[in-house]
């Protein structure tokens, strides 16, 4: 049923494939820098070997600086951060509003109202 | 979860909610406004979830609070913008210096490109935050970066070869 020759087969070739050229994703990977310190190393190491893979990534770096460099970074100031640590802070006493009671907070506030309230 | 909890965990993130609603409305009077109100729907919205959330104070539940609530606040952030673009064309028309290419984009793609560009968000929590499917935000990142370099082409200022 289970044909291990031919199991193995896809492996082997996406082994010798790894070898010859370095996938898209892998580039982009790198130059986002979502590798682990290990992946990255494997890849400089295989990337030194390959002079057109050096070249689409000299480009792919080069786009994305000049794409970052017209992509505002706006920082908060001091002013509006306060004011918005203010602002938030309310919304939640509104809308969480009074967390558990203590059983004698409970009974004091009902000690508190008079026959009526209640 | 307890209140104070919540807070110093909201509080931690004000910057990057702020420099989210920033770079779809560039004002700052309107990007404060916006993360308010973003706040007060996320509040209502998930105020049973927060309040049964058990927080002990671990690393992994801190981080995982701070990712839901980072993704939820975003979502709330980009819905907002959507629908105070129109409103506020007056701000997009204003002269943005260096940045003019960026905000002549719509919001979806300033949204993606910002995400991934400032934050450095995955394909996935982009899709996560904007509820598009994986090959809408690859598409629309490759069609937001060929496009600001078009517009900055266009006015002449390109550098990039």
């Amino acid at each position: 049923m289970f044909n291990e020759e031919s199991s193995q087969e896809p492996k082997r070739l996406r082994e010798i494939k790894e070898d010859a050229y370095l996938p898209k994703g892998l580039l982009n990977a790198y130059l986002d820098d979502r590798m682990k310190l290990s992946e990255k190393k494997k890849f400089e190491q295989k990337l030194a070997g390959l002079d057109i893979v050096q070249e689409e990534l000299r480009i792919k770096t080069q786009k994305k600086q000049f794409v970052s460099e017209l992509i505002p970074h706006p920082m908060i100031s001091k002013n509006s951060q306060g004011t918005l640590k203010v602002e938030l802070e309310e919304i939640t006493d509104s809308v969480i509003g009074d967390e558990k009671k203590t059983f004698s907070d409970r009974l004091v506030s009902f000690l508190d109202k008079t026959i009526l309230e209640f | 979860m307890k209140k104070a909890e919540l807070q110093t965990l909201v509080n931690s993130l004000i910057p990057k909610f702020y420099s989210f609603a920033y770079a779809l409305v560039p004002d700052e009077l309107q990007a404060e406004q916006m993360v308010i109100d973003a706040y007060a729907v996320f509040l209502v919205r998930e105020k049973k979830f927060i309040g049964e959330f058990k927080y002990k104070g671990e690393k992994k539940e801190k981080s995982a609070m701070k990712r839901y609530i980072m993704s939820h606040m975003l979502s709330e952030l980009y819905q907002m913008g959507l629908k105070r673009a129109s409103q506020l064309k007056f701000i997009r028309e204003k002269d943005h210096g260096q940045f003019n290419s960026f905000y002549r984009l719509n919001t979806a793609q300033k949204a993606i490109l910002f995400l991934k560009e400032s934050f450095n968000m995955s394909v996935e929590g982009i899709q996560e935050v904007l509820g598009l499917k994986k090959h809408q935000v690859v598409e629309s990142l490759y069609n937001s970066r060929e496009l600001i370099v078009s517009i900055d082409e266009q006015k002449g200022s390109s550098q990039y070869v």
